[in-house]
C-alpha cells in the first residue's frame, strides 16, 4: 500500500478519468481481485500487465460492469467515472458502456455489414436523426480506426469477410462510434499476425488524443511500445502501479523485476 | 433330425459352436506361442474372439437373409406351378358379358391372385392340423377334397379355411407343402455347414503371426457398417413397399386427376381396379382437398407453436438465471414426450367444446375443426421449437453478446439485433422440422380435426371440420374389407408416397439451412 500512495504522488494529476478504491471482485467463493487502487488518467494509454489468471481482465470487465452478466460475479469498492460512483443503484450499465466502450480479445464483428457493424451503436443509442448524419458518424468512425481506405468500397459486405487484423480495427471503429469517453482494449493484438499488431498499436496511439484508453496486455513490448502507464497485477494484487519507462526499468517491487525479466509469469 | 434343423435350434447351435470356439482359438493360440504370450502378433483373446465371429457371423447372416428369402422363394413357386389354364381360373362366361379384354384380363389376375392366396392359407391350415397331431405326413398326402368334408376338418381343429377347397387347390398346396419343406430344411443346414466349415478353418489357421487383432477389427467395422446402413435400408424398404402401388394408382386413376382433383369421395369399392367402366371409377380421389386440410392445420399449428417455443427459447438461453433454466427445460422436454394421442384425447374432450362454447355453433357445429387440431398441435410442437431453437441460440457465440453488451446495448437489443440475426438460419430449420411434423402428425387430427366427417371438399372455415392426408389413409385402412388392389387403397398408397416426399423435401430443407449456419461459427 505505501508503494501505490508514492505513485500517486508521482503521476498525480488534476485530469483521472476512473478512480477505483479497494476494489474486490469474487467469483462465487473465489477471491480474484483483491483490494486494488488504481487511477487512470484521461487521453492517456493505460497498460494492465500481469501473468494469465492474474486478474487483470476481470479488473477491465469491472470498469464498465461487463461483470454483470456473469450470474456469481460480485464486485465490492469503490470504481468512479468521472467523480461518480458506477455502480451506484442509479447508473444504469446500459448507459455507462456507452460512455465506456470496450474491444475483446477475439475480433467480434456482427454478422451484419461493415456500415450496419459500425452503425450499430449510434443506432440503438440514437446518435444520429438523419440517414446523412449517419453515413458521416460510419465515415468518420472508420477513419478513426484507420479502416476507412480499406473498407470504403465495401461498405455493404459482410464484416465477417474481412481480415483478422481489419475485423479488429473494424471492433474498434464500432466501439469509437458511440462516441465512447475511455476505451477498454482486452488483449486486442492476441489473435493477430505482427503486421496487423502494428497497425493497431499505431492506431491505439492516436486514440489517445480523444480518449483515455485502457488496454489488457500479456505482451510487455507491447506494454511498453503503446502505454505511458502500466500497472502489473499478480495474483488477484495490482503489485505496482506507475509510469511505464520507470516500471520497465527500475521497477520498486521484486515481482515486477521478475515477471519484467521473464523470471516469474 | 428335422426337428434339429429348425432356424432357432441353428441359431442356438451356431451360438454354443461359436462360443466353444472362443475358449478353443484362445487356448490353441496360447498352445502355438510355446509358452511365451508375449511372441504371439495378436493377443490370445484376439485370436478366441476371431474364432467365435468366423463361426458364428456368416451362418448368422445365412440365417437372417433365409428366414426373408424362403417366403419369397416360396411365393415365386407358386406363381410359377400354377399354369394359366387351372380351371379356378377361368372366368365364367356370363360374367365377361359386356367387358373389354382388358377388364378381362385384369379379372382373371385377379381370381389367380386369389387362388395363390387361397392355396397358400390351406397349406398353412394343414401345418398346423398337422402339427396338432391331427394326422401324419402320409396321411395328409392322400388326403382328396372331395374325400370327406375336408373343409369342416380342418374347421373342426380351429384353422380357418374361407373358401371352399378343391382338387385344385390342394394338389397345390400339398405342392407347396412338400416344396417348402425342402426349403425349410436347406437353410438351416447351409447355415450349419457354414458355420462348422468357419469354425474349422479359423481354428486351424490360428499360428504365433496370424493376425487376428486385424480380423476382429475388420468384423467389428463390418458390424458398425451394418448398423449405420439399416436405417437406410428400412427407408428404401418403405419406399419400396409404397411406390408400385402407388405407380399403379397414378397410371389407372391418372396423375393429374389425383393432383388437381377438388373431391376426395371414395366410394367403398372392394372388387378390384374396374369399378367403373372405361377408367371412370366412382370413387374421387382429389389430393387437394387432403392438402388443404393438412397444410391449414400444420399453418395454424405453426401459428401457435412458433412464437411461444421461439419466445421460451429467447427466454431460457438469453434471460433465464440457471434456478429457472434448471426447471423450466426438463419440464418442456417431458411436454415433449407426451404421446400424441393424449394430445388429441385433450383437443376432443377440452380445447374443441371450448373453442366452440366461444365462437358459437353457428360457425363451429362440430368440436372437430382445423382451429381444435391445430391448437393442440401447436402445443405438442413448443417444446420442439423451444428446444431446437434453443440450441441454435446457444450456439451463437458469447463474444456477439458481449460486443453488443460492450457497444451499450441492453440485452433485449442484444437478442433481437445481434443474436436472433445470427441465430435465424438454425431457427428456420427448426421452424421447418416443425412443419414437417405438423404435417405428418395422425393421432391429433384423426380425432380433432374430423376424421369421420363427411367432408369431401375444400373447407375455408378455421372451424370447420376438414380432411387431412393421413386421417384418410387411417379412414380407408382401418375401413370395413377393402382389398388390396382397389383403387380406394391404391389411392391410399399414393397419399403415403406424397406424404413421404413433402416431409423428405421439408427435412432435407431444413437440415441445409442448419448446416449452412454451423458452417458460419465453426
Amino acid at each position: 500500500m505505501n508503494d501505490m500512495q508514492l505513485d500517486q504522488r508521482v503521476v498525480g494529476s488534476d485530469d483521472i478519468k476512473i478512480s477505483a478504491r479497494n476494489c474486490q471482485v469474487f467469483y462465487g467463493d473465489t477471491h480474484a481481485i483483491k483490494d486494488v487502487t488504481v487511477d487512470i488518467e484521461d487521453k492517456m494509454v493505460t497498460a494492465f500487465i500481469g501473468p494469465s489468471g492474474c486478474g487483470k481482465s476481470t479488473f477491465l470487465r469491472c470498469l464498465n460492469r461487463m461483470n454483470d452478466t456473469i450470474e456469481s460475479c460480485r464486485v465490492e469498492g469503490d470504481i468512479r467515472l468521472d467523480g461518480e460512483d458506477i455502480y451506484d443503484k442509479r447508473v444504469d450499465p446500459v448507459q455507462l458502456r456507452a460512455k465506456v466502450g470496450m474491444v475483446f480479445q477475439k475480433p467480434n464483428p456482427f454478422p451484419k455489414s461493415i456500415y450496419d457493424n459500425v452503425a450499430y451503436g449510434p443506432k440503438i443509442h440514437g446518435l444520429a436523426r438523419t440517414k446523412a448524419e449517419l453515413d458521416e458518424i460510419v465515415e468518420r468512425s472508420l477513419r478513426r480506426a484507420a479502416l476507412w481506405n480499406e473498407a470504403k468500397d465495401r461498405l455493404q459486405e459482410p464484416g465477417t469477410g474481412l481480415s483478422g487484423g481489419q475485423q479488429q480495427r473494424l471492433c474498434i471503429a464500432r466501439a469509437v462510434a458511440t462516441g465512447p469517453e475511455v476505451l477498454l482494449m482486452d488483449e486486442p493484438c492476441s489473435a493477430l499476425d505482427p503486421i496487423a499488431t502494428a497497425q493497431v498499436e499505431e492506431l491505439i496511439d492516436e486514440l489517445r488524443q480523444s480518449y483515455s484508453v485502457v488496454i489488457v496486455t500479456h505482451s510487455m513490448q507491447q506494454a511498453a511500445r503503446v502505454s505511458q502507464k502500466t500497472a502489473f497485477f499478480h495474483l488477484g494484487n495490482l503489485v505496482e502501479f506507475g509510469v511505464t519507462s520507470k516500471i520497465f526499468t527500475n521497477p520498486e517491487d521484486p515481482r515486477t523485476e521478475s515477471y519484467i525479466t521473464g523470471r516469474i509469469g | 433330425m428335422t426337428a434339429l434343423l429348425t432356424l432357432p435350434s441353428v441359431l442356438v447351435i451356431v451360438l454354443v459352436l461359436a462360443a466353444v470356439g472362443f475358449f478353443l482359438g484362445r487356448r490353441r493360440a496360447l498352445a502355438a506361442s510355446g509358452g511365451t504370450p508375449s511372441t504371439l502378433h495378436s493377443l490370445p483373446r484376439q485370436h478366441g474372439w476371431h474364432v467365435a465371429l468366423a463361426t458364428a457371423v456368416p451362418a448368422l447372416i445365412l440365417i437372417v437373409f433365409w428366414s426373408f428369402l424362403a417366403g419369397l422363394v416360396s411365393n415365386i413357386y407358386i406363381d410359377a406351378i400354377i399354369p394359366d389354364d387351372q380351371p379356378e381360373l377361368r372366368l365364367p362366361l356370363e360374367q365377361r358379358a359386356g367387358l373389354t379384354e382388358r377388364e378381362i384380363e385384369i379379372r382373371v389376375q385377379g381370381r389367380r391372385d386369389l387362388f395363390i392366396s387361397n392355396v397358400q392359407a390351406l397349406a398353412g391350415a394343414i401345418d398346423r392340423y398337422v402339427a396338432n397331431g391331427n394326422a401324419t405326413e402320409e396321411e395328409v398326402q392322400r388326403w382328396r377334397a372331395d374325400l370327406a368334408p375336408l373343409q369342416q376338418r380342418l374347421q373342426r381343429d380351429g384353422q380357418i379355411v374361407s373358401t371352399a377347397v378343391t382338387q385344385g387347390s390342394l394338389n397345390r398346396a400339398l405342392e407347396l407343402r412338400r416344396f417348402n419343406a425342402i426349403v425349410a430344411v436347406t437353410g438351416p443346414l447351409a447355415a450349419l455347414a457354414m458355420a462348422v466349415i468357419g469354425f474349422a478353418v479359423s481354428l486351424l489357421v490360428i499360428s504365433r503371426d496370424f493376425r487376428a487383432r486385424i480380423s476382429v477389427e475388420r468384423w467389428t467395422r463390418g458390424f458398425l457398417v451394418f448398423a449405420s446402413t439399416m436405417a437406410i435400408l428400412t427407408t428404401i424398404a418403405i419406399l419400396s413397399a409404397i411406390t408400385l402401388p402407388s405407380l399403379t394408382f397414378f397410371r389407372e386413376y391418372g396423375l393429374f386427376d389425383f393432383l388437381t382433383g377438388l373431391t376426395w369421395a371414395p366410394a367403398g369399392d372392394v372388387t378390384g381396379v374396374p369399378a367403373g367402366r372405361n377408367g371412370e371409377y366412382q370413387s374421387e380421389l382429389g389430393f387437394l382437398p387432403l392438402i388443404w386440410g393438412t397444410l391449414y392445420i400444420a399453418f395454424v399449428a405453426l401459428l401457435v407453436a412458433v412464437p411461444l417455443g421461439l419466445l421460451a427459447a429467447i427466454y431460457l438461453s438469453e434471460f433465464a438465471t440457471k434456478g429457472v433454466r434448471a426447471w423450466v427445460k426438463p419440464a418442456l422436454e417431458i411436454l415433449a414426450g407426451v404421446p400424441t394421442i393424449v394430445y388429441g384425447i385433450f383437443a376432443l374432450v377440452t380445447i374443441g367444446p371450448f373453442l366452440q362454447a366461444i365462437v358459437g355453433t353457428t360457425i363451429m357445429p362440430n368440436t372437430v375443426s382445423v382451429m381444435t387440431a391445430g391448437v393442440v398441435m401447436g402445443m405438442m410442437l413448443v417444446p420442439f421449437v423451444s428446444s431446437l431453437s434453443d440450441d441454435v441460440i446457444n450456439a451463437v457465440p458469447q463474444a456477439m453478446r458481449d460486443g453488443s453488451l460492450g457497444l451499450g446495448a441492453t440485452p433485449a437489443e442484444t437478442v433481437t439485433q445481434v443474436v436472433l440475426p445470427a441465430a435465424l438460419p438454425g431457427i428456420v430449420g427448426a421452424i421447418v422440422l416443425a412443419a414437417s411434423r405438423a404435417i405428418g402428425e395422425t393421432m391429433i387430427v384423426v380425432l380433432a380435426a374430423g376424421a369421420l366427417s363427411n367432408v369431401t371438399g375444400i373447407e375455408p372455415n378455421p372451424f370447420g371440420a376438414v380432411v387431412t392426408v393421413t386421417t384418410r389413409i387411417v379412414a380407408v385402412l382401418t375401413g370395413e374389407g377393402s382389398g388390396f388392389d382397389s383403387i380406394d387403397v391404391l389411392a391410399v398408397f399414393a397419399l403415403a408416397f406424397t406424404l413421404f416426399f413433402i416431409t423428405l423435401g421439408l427435412n432435407l430443407l431444413a437440415q441445409r439451412m442448419v448446416a449452412k449456419y454451423r458452417e458460419q461459427y465453426e
